[in-house]
């Protein structure tokens, strides 16, 4: 346990000495920011969508709704170094003879992942004060706790994408395109925007799987066990894809 | 501490080590010796537990590294060629998270860290970042870690590569210092190197052994032949050929300035042959030279892309 500890330290410490961490955080809080204070658009069906200011709700369900499609193109860039970075270093070679199991390394780097993002959540607090601050009707707490659960779930989910990607390649833009490939159409399956477009076979299945479903489900304050079992069972996969895949490149 | 027996290594349809066996003692400091491409960086990333092995047998203190590869890990400190280190990490915060991944906490941790920082000189530099640091200090780092455990067996490849005359020297005093606590393997295509630190020799070619012994053992084994260089008066012609052809002769060149050079029994019994090619062309000695044979000369005969008889005195 002390070298998952270690290496999550490592991680942490290295994204922190880099700009990665800070420009994910900037550029993922003042885009779901943005789409929520400023942007007012028309939809597909020609209704009308207003930004916080117009509608005067305290709700922020439009807040969380930026979530599932932008952590779907962050994360990506997020996790694309992880792997990468050791095999074009030739660190992996010093980490994988360490008296360290395959399972530690992977949790290691999985948890510093996640943390980055907690970090960003808790920074992406500031919204719900905002709301509070400025709506004269009373917040909701119930939606917003599930908001930030359902994010945390969803957002381990493609952590855990974006780790096994980078594990197949020395090039850091290819494991960011293989995990955008897997992410995004996960992102947006089974809306009701993409569903006009999905074969009539495909839309149980692309609803059982998309994460904005779900995700929106839970942050509509109904927290289904069956949803956060969804997320935390795709996480364990494919964290577990990824120890398969260490734990094999050693016996070679 | 080490024992390799019958291993082999193959990438695909080729074989890059063909049945290699030796052994290394406690506090052995064996030099592993060969040409770029030999096999020597495979033979140790399976030592090391990196790579798996095609087939063999090989043991760190007695334990084999294909069934009980962690136990394994714990005993080897392993620098791989180039140092490669963690760029974004202080060298202080890298030897603590290395000493930690091997296992060591608390105040042990601490005087262990403090330890290789004295034994690698790294204390001007111990909160610069890894990647301000010169080649030579990178290299330093890489030893440092790779010997904060203490480990039973110290592996490292190529620790001099790709330094500078001075930063060698400094790097040589400190693999001496690690040689006198710990066992050591220690890759080298350069043969000073090995001459300097270490006590034995193995020296490999194209997947085998070609040799085994001290470097003196080595030389002593060469001294019946020497390096002769030869400057001739007149038409060379088709000597260089005609010179390769001759019984005892080997490893013809010519040099630059127009002599050539060859190994020769140091008896000098090839001289009359010598003179009677050189009389059917017309020319004539002006000079013929031998030089003593360094541990150079041993590992040129040993090592030539010609084809040498293999596996011999494993």
């Amino acid at each position: 346990m002390s070298r998952v500890i270690a290496i999550w330290g490592k991680e942490l410490r290295s994204y922190f000495n880099s700009p990665i961490a800070y420009a994910f955080m900037i550029l993922f809080l003042s885009y779901a920011a943005a789409k929520f204070f400023v942007w007012s658009s028309a939809g597909p069906y020609g209704e009308q969508r207003f930004n916080f200011w117009v509608r005067g709700e305290a709700s922020l369900a439009d807040y969380f709704s930026v979530f599932p499609v932008a952590l779907a193109v962050l994360v990506p860039a997020l996790c694309m170094r992880l792997w990468p970075e050791e095999y074009k270093s030739g660190t992996v070679e010093v980490l994988m003879t360490l008296p360290v199991r395959s399972w530690e390394v992977v949790c290691g780097k999985f948890l510093a992942m996640l943390s980055i993002l907690v970090a960003t959540f808790l920074l992406s607090l500031s919204v719900p004060w905002a709301v509070s601050r400025f709506s004269v009707e009373e917040l909701d707490m119930g939606p917003i706790v599930g908001g930030y659960v359902a994010a945390l779930f969803m957002g381990a989910a493609y952590c855990s994408v974006g780790l096994l990607s980078s594990c197949f390649t020395r090039e850091q833009v290819v494991a960011f395109l293989g995990a955008l490939f897997i992410c995004v159409p996960l992102a947006v399956a089974g809306t009701p925007d993409i569903d006009l477009f999905t074969p009539t076979w495909l839309s149980p299945i692309a609803k059982f799987i998309g994460f904005s479903v779900r995700f929106e489900s839970i942050g509509k304050g109904v927290l289904d066990l069956r949803d956060l079992f969804y997320f935390a069972s795709f996480t364990a996969l494919f964290v577990f894809l990824n120890v398969t895949v260490v734990e094999y490149r050693r016996l070679r | 501490m080490l024992e390799v027996r019958d291993l082999y290594k193959n990438y695909g349809s080729f074989r890059a080590v063909r049945g290699i066996s030796f052994s290394v003692d406690a506090g052995e400091v064996l030099g592993f010796l060969g040409p770029n491409g030999a096999g020597k960086t495979t033979t140790m990333k399976i030592v090391v537990g990196y790579m798996g092995m095609s087939s063999g047998v090989v043991k760190v203190d007695g334990l084999s590294v294909a069934e009980r590869s962690r136990e394994v890990r714990e005993r080897i400190g392993y620098l791989p060629e180039h140092a490669p280190l963690y760029d974004d990490m202080t060298v202080i915060e890298y030897l603590r998270f290395m000493a930690r991944m091997r296992g060591l906490s608390g105040p042990r941790r601490r005087e262990r860290v403090e330890h290789v920082i004295g034994v690698c000189s790294l204390e001007a530099k111990r909160r610069a970042l890894v990647s301000t640091l010169s080649k030579g200090y990178r290299q330093r780092v890489g030893l440092a870690q790779a010997i904060v455990h203490d480990p039973k067996l110290v592996i490292l490849d190529e620790p001099t590569v790709g330094l500078d005359p001075n930063q060698i020297v400094e790097i040589r005093e400190v693999l001496r210092e690690i040689g006198r606590r710990n066992t050591v393997i220690l890759s080298s295509h350069i043969l000073s190197e090995v001459e300097a630190t270490c006590r034995r020799v193995v020296i490999i070619a194209s997947g085998s052994i070609v040799a085994e012994g001290t470097p003196e053992e080595l030389e002593a084994r060469h001294r019946d032949r020497r390096v002769h260089h030869l400057a001739i008066d007149g038409d060379a012609g088709d000597l260089e050929a005609a010179l390769a052809a001759m019984p005892g002769l080997a490893d013809v060149s010519r040099q630059p300035d127009g002599r050539f050079r060859f190994q020769a029994p140091a008896d000098g019994s090839f001289a009359p042959a010598l003179a009677g090619i050189l009389a059917a062309r017309g020319a004539s000695i002006r000079e013929l030279s031998s030089d003593r044979p360094t541990l150079e000369d041993v590992f040129r005969d040993l090592t030539a892309p010609v084809p040498v008889a293999a596996g011999g005195e494993a």
